[in-house]
């Protein structure tokens, strides 16, 4: 029903899961603490969320209705279970660092809802990349989080790279400040909540301020079409 | 009190043989110690009175005038909500009421002046001044000395519940206790108000014990039935709460405003009830006379039925009428159209009477619109066909004589046989939609309800369209005043032509009219018939009737010429 | 001539929200300035640093808001919360300390909520407790009585420790005469507790004197005597301070009776720590409070039984911030539940 265009503006900004639908908050609030785990994670949900809008759009047609929901968590399911199996295997500092948020995935209320809002409801190519929007949308807002939080923290960023992306990248580290005493309510949740407040408040002053800069979805009700029109 | 103790007293000694109370108490705030003092000696000093009556001093604090709260503080009960005082038993007069009550009963002086407080910095001399009832107060503020230029603001009342004053052509009334003229710095400036502090001092001084700071927040945010909850109407509207608030809120104004949007909802609320009552009685009203009418055309339909069903020879008798008609109507029309019914004159008369009178019953037994079934719509159309033709044999039995039948020499036989043929065909037909156009008209004018006037119109189409068509058969075109076919070669074109337009117009009327149309073409019919003497007004309406028939007639002569 | 119409009443009582701002500022001075004796001039500093901060972020959040600045500002409830926030917290804290937590307090929980009269936490409170959890070293760093330090601090070392760019650090100036360094009297009677002392015994240690906190008596009388003053003045009712000290009076009573070698006498908890300030300055404000009479009897009680719990079985020595702020969650039900009755209701 739109363009990928639209679809992609939606994932990124507009109905942004972090800071718009604000889905997905236990785990943008538990493991941003550092940049890497939110990475992470973030990378985690949305490959989750592409290949379960996939699948589940690949068997929108045939699934009753009535136990549409019951279907869609056991394939979100066994797709966290996969992915969670790789990071063990692959990127075990980052498993142990996780904890239990990464088969909290399956929970995520953004995996289910694409799933239920778009995935049963259109074809796997679009499916696909609204997963792929919704969570990079996601995860930009976990890695910007994440950064301030390591920031007023620990006063780095990235601290922790080589668990997620190799032993190269332990030099990644970048000592931003020296604190003496860090703030420690931003690893804390409180300083969590605090700070989503603060983007969600940062965004609605860029959304007050930038009206032109949102692409207008199509009218469709603008006019009389006399052609017959696409199926929506 | 100091000066009239006695008058107030006399007053008291009044209200107590009316009302027969079992104590009295004149209670005056302790920063009037000499009125105190006046009062008790007068009172020592009254017999009548000093037994069960006492003076007592209550502290001075706002707002002990108020009628609820004064009887807390002396007696200590309460006055339920919504009640008045008389419901415990309680009794609440002013000593200027007392005092008036004295001077109305003892001196048969009405209530022609009051003492009135002129006070503020405004004035050069304040006081208390009896005043008549009716002084503008432009003048007595004049007579008190009032300095205008020092002025901005005049007030009735205190300067906690009193009403500001736009202009000074105003009087004087039994309710103005007070008249406050402020000099211009003397009251401060109303400042904004700030937010609320939720300080609870409003609640502190309430002397109705409500909350004001919850009425504020839901009279602010129009949450009228919430703050009604708080009891927004027990609010006696006193002022103290705005009179603490720190942050200078308008609270009284808010509750103000509230009530009288209370009210407003409410009065809209009772219209709208008294509304939906009238509509509801309404639609019944016309839910009955509907089904009344229904249940009549029913009987009526139940009637004719039977009336119908009484006998086959009837039919038969009907049918030859019919026959009868039409031959002689066929110009002088003398042959038997039909060799198989052998009648005279005189049993086609009377078949034609049978007819005539059936279909006078029928009309008679449904007085209302054919709104009934369609049987008792053909039934109708029919009689009214058969009526109008048996009219038209009757008129030209009583023009050719009585000796019709033996007229009919000079007629073709054949041509008469055709003609008579095809007479019945038309008069099936014109039955058939007389009674198409009945069902028409009923069904259209079935709901409507019939007036006098409409009646009247009714009766002179009628008549016109009998008149019409009589006059087309006097033109020797076919009797029937249904759309008439150019088939009989002796008649001529003007005629027929006339014959259809007044066909035609017949056939309009009818459509237009209703159950009216049979019994008035009834009555009509009869009247045409008699000519004179039956109905002496009916005949008189006939004629009028033929005349404007004529007339019109001539006009459509005339369209037809032009044509 | 036109007169002027407006509604009644027509006069109203002299007593605006800026004065009574300004009489509880004033009424304080007492416990501040015998908190200034006892505790040196970083108290003066740290207050002083509070209400300027608060000042221009009130100034700033109204005028983000597009309101009258002078307006807002005037009402002096900014001033008082630096106040309060500024005698909660140790007199030689860093400077950022107090200027984070001011800020908090007044663009967070006063100014987004929708300004005076419409937060739902106490300010000073609520930004107590987030420097608390940020930053626990620096808020558990008070300094000694200066009757009993080893360096008691003047006004130039204060100068210098708070703003961090002189030599001494606040460790030097928690150094008792013995030489070890001192906590706070509450501080050290629950570590003393949970190391197997009696109270008894730990009150024989030089912080205290005569079973009550050396200084902190004082501080806490001085706050009585304003609070007192208040009452007087009508300013404060009766019923939050009284249901505040009742609380915790009989919530020690009990502890005491029960237990007296495990738990303080109430007389120590009435005098120490912020009992006084909180009982007629903090709780007692009525924005966060309970409206009704009745109510804020209950208010204050739970306050002050909360005190007691968390003293003895939390895990921070002062509980004020947290029972006060526990308490305002409690207000909303409180008024829903406790209504006075309405003349000629039943």
């Amino acid at each position: 029903m739109s363009s990928y265009r639209e679809i992609a503006w939606q994932g990124l900004w507009r109905n942004n899961p972090g800071l718009v639908q604000l889905l997905g908050l236990c785990p943008l609030l538990a493991v941003t603490t550092t940049l890497t785990n939110a990475l992470g994670l973030g990378l985690a949900t949305a490959i989750v969320l592409v290949f379960s809008n996939i699948l589940i759009s690949l068997v929108r047609n045939y699934v009753p209705k009535e136990i549409r929901i019951a279907v869609f968590v056991m394939i979100i399911a066994a797709l966290v279970t996969s992915v969670q199996l790789l990071v063990n295997a692959y990127a075990y500092g980052l498993y142990l660092s996780l904890g239990i948020f990464l088969p909290l995935i399956v929970t995520n209320c953004i995996i289910i809802g694409r799933a239920e809002a778009f995935a049963s409801r259109n074809n796997p190519v679009k499916a696909a990349f609204d997963g792929l929007m919704m969570g990079t949308g996601f995860t930009l807002v976990l890695c910007i989080l994440g950064s301030a939080r390591e920031l007023l923290g620990q006063g780095t960023l990235f601290s922790g790279a080589d668990q997620l992306l190799g032993p190269w990248a332990s030099s990644l580290t970048i000592h931003v400040i020296h604190f003496d005493t860090s703030f420690l309510l931003a690893m804390l949740p409180p300083g969590a909540f605090l700070g989503m407040g603060l983007l969600i408040a940062l965004k609605n002053v860029i959304d007050a301020k930038w009206p032109a800069q949102q692409p207008q979805a199509q009218p469709t009700d603008s006019h009389c079409r006399v052609s017959p029109t696409r199926e929506i | 009190m100091r000066d009239n103790a006695e008058g107030i007293l006399d007053g008291i000694e009044i209200i107590k043989r009316l009302v027969k109370p079992q104590r009295i108490v004149i209670a005056i705030e302790d920063n009037k110690p000499e009125a105190v003092a006046a009062m008790r000696q007068a009172l020592s000093r009254y017999s009548v009175l000093a037994g069960n009556t006492r003076v007592t001093v209550i502290p001075t604090k706002y707002p002990s005038g108020g009628e609820k709260q004064l009887i807390q503080i002396i007696t200590g009960k309460e006055v339920p909500t919504g009640a008045i005082p008389a419901s415990q038993g309680i009794l609440v007069q002013n000593v200027g009421t007392a005092f008036a009550i004295a001077d109305a009963v003892q001196a048969s002086i009405p209530l022609i002046e009051r003492v009135v407080t002129v006070t503020g910095n405004a004035v050069s001399k304040p006081g208390n001044y009896w005043v008549p009832i009716g002084t503008p107060v432009s003048h007595l503020l004049q007579q008190c000395g009032f300095d205008i230029n020092n002025s901005n603001q005049v007030i009735v009342g205190g300067p906690m519940m009193g009403y500001t004053l736009p202009l000074l052509d105003v009087p004087v009334l039994k309710g103005t206790n007070c008249i406050l003229a402020p000099a211009i710095s003397e009251f401060a400036e109303p400042a904004e108000a700030r937010a609320c502090i939720r300080c609870g001092e409003c609640a502190q001084v309430c002397p109705a014990q409500l909350l004001p700071q919850q009425l504020y927040w839901h009279s602010k945010a129009e949450e009228y039935d919430k703050a009604q909850a708080y009891n927004l109407r027990d609010c006696i509207e006193c002022g103290c709460c705005s009179y603490v608030c720190p942050s200078e809120i308008p609270l009284v104004e808010h509750y103000r405003i509230a009530k009288s949007a209370i009210r407003n909802q409410e009065l809209e609320k009772h219209q709208a009830e008294k509304a939906k009552q009238h509509f509801e009685a309404k639609q019944k009203r016309l839910e009955d006379e509907k089904r009344h009418r229904e249940e009549r055309a029913k009987q009526a339909a139940a009637q004719r039925k039977v009336s119908m069903n009484a006998g086959d020879k009837d039919a038969i008798a009907e049918a030859m009428a019919r026959i009868q008609a039409k031959k002689a109507a066929a110009q002088a029309g003398t042959a038997e159209p039909n060799a198989a019914v052998q009648d005279t004159n005189k049993s086609s008369q009377v078949a034609a009477a049978i007819a005539r009178a059936k279909a006078k019953k029928a009309a008679s037994a449904e007085p209302s619109a054919a709104g009934s079934s369609k049987n008792d719509q053909v039934a109708a159309a029919i009689a009214r066909a058969k009526a109008k033709k048996a009219a038209a044999a009757q008129q030209h039995d009583l023009n050719s004589d009585n000796s019709v039948t033996a007229e009919s020499a000079d007629l073709d036989p054949k041509k008469a046989q055709i003609a008579a043929a095809v007479a019945r065909a038309k008069a099936k037909k014109a039955a058939a939609q007389a009674s198409a156009t009945v069902t028409d008209a009923s069904a259209t004018k079935a709901p409507e309800t019939t007036d006098s006037s409409d009646d009247k119109k009714a009766k002179i189409a009628a008549a016109v369209a009998k008149a019409k068509a009589k006059k087309a058969m006097q033109a020797q075109s076919l009797e029937d005043p249904a759309p008439v076919e150019a088939a009989s070669p002796e008649l001529d074109e003007a005629a027929t032509k006339q014959a259809k337009i007044a066909a035609a117009v017949a056939k309009a009327k009818a459509k237009k009219l209703a159950q009216a149309d049979i019994q008035v073409s009834q009555v009509t019919v009869q009247t045409t018939e008699a000519n004179t003497g039956e109905d002496p007004e009916a005949a008189k309406k006939a004629k009028i009737a033929a005349a404007v028939a004529k007339a019109k007639a001539k006009k459509a002569a005339k369209l037809q010429d032009k044509e | 001539m036109a007169f002027k119409v407006a509604t009644s009443p027509h006069v109203t009582h002299n007593n605006q929200t800026s004065k009574v701002m300004l009489t509880v500022l004033l009424c304080a001075i007492p416990g501040f300035l015998a908190q200034c004796y006892f505790f040196g001039w970083g108290t003066l500093i740290q207050v002083l640093l509070a209400m300027i901060t608060a000042i221009l972020c009130e100034a700033f959040v109204v005028k983000l808001r597009k309101r009258d600045i002078k307006a807002t500002l005037s009402d002096n409830s900014a001033l008082l919360t630096g106040l309060l926030l500024g005698v909660s917290i140790p007199p030689l804290a860093p400077w950022w300390v107090i200027i984070i937590g001011t800020a908090f307090a007044i663009i967070m929980v006063k100014q987004l909520y929708g300004g005076l009269g419409n937060n739902i936490f106490n300010p000073a409170m609520a930004a107590y407790v987030l420097l608390l959890i940020a930053f626990p070293v620096q808020m558990t760093s008070w300094v000694v009585p200066n009757a009993i330090a080893q360096h008691p601090a003047d006004l130039l070392a204060s100068l210098q420790t708070v703003f961090s760019f002189g030599h001494p650090d606040v460790d030097w100036y928690r150094l008792g005469i013995d030489g070890s360094s001192m906590a706070t009297p509450l501080d050290t009677l629950k570590i003393d507790l949970s190391m197997g002392l009696t109270t008894s015994e730990s009150l024989t240690k030089a912080v205290f004197s005569s079973g009550v906190g050396v200084g902190w008596v004082w501080v806490n009388l001085g706050y009585l005597i304003g609070g007192l003053i208040m009452l007087k003045l009508r300013t404060i009712r009766w019923h939050i301070p009284v249901g505040v000290i009742a609380g915790l009076g009989i919530a020690a009573t009990a502890g005491y009776l029960i237990s007296p070698d495990t738990h303080a006498s109430p007389i120590f908890h009435l005098f120490s720590g912020a009992t006084m300030l909180a009982a007629f300055f903090i709780a007692t404000d009525p924005v966060t409070a309970a409206t009704s009479n009745r109510g804020r009897i209950l208010f204050g009680v739970i306050i002050g039984v909360l005190v007691y719990l968390i003293r003895n079985f939390g895990g921070y020595p002062d509980a004020f911030a947290f029972a006060v702020l526990l308490a305002n969650l409690c207000a909303p039900l409180i008024d829903y539940y406790i209504k006075p009755r309405a003349y000629g209701h039943r």
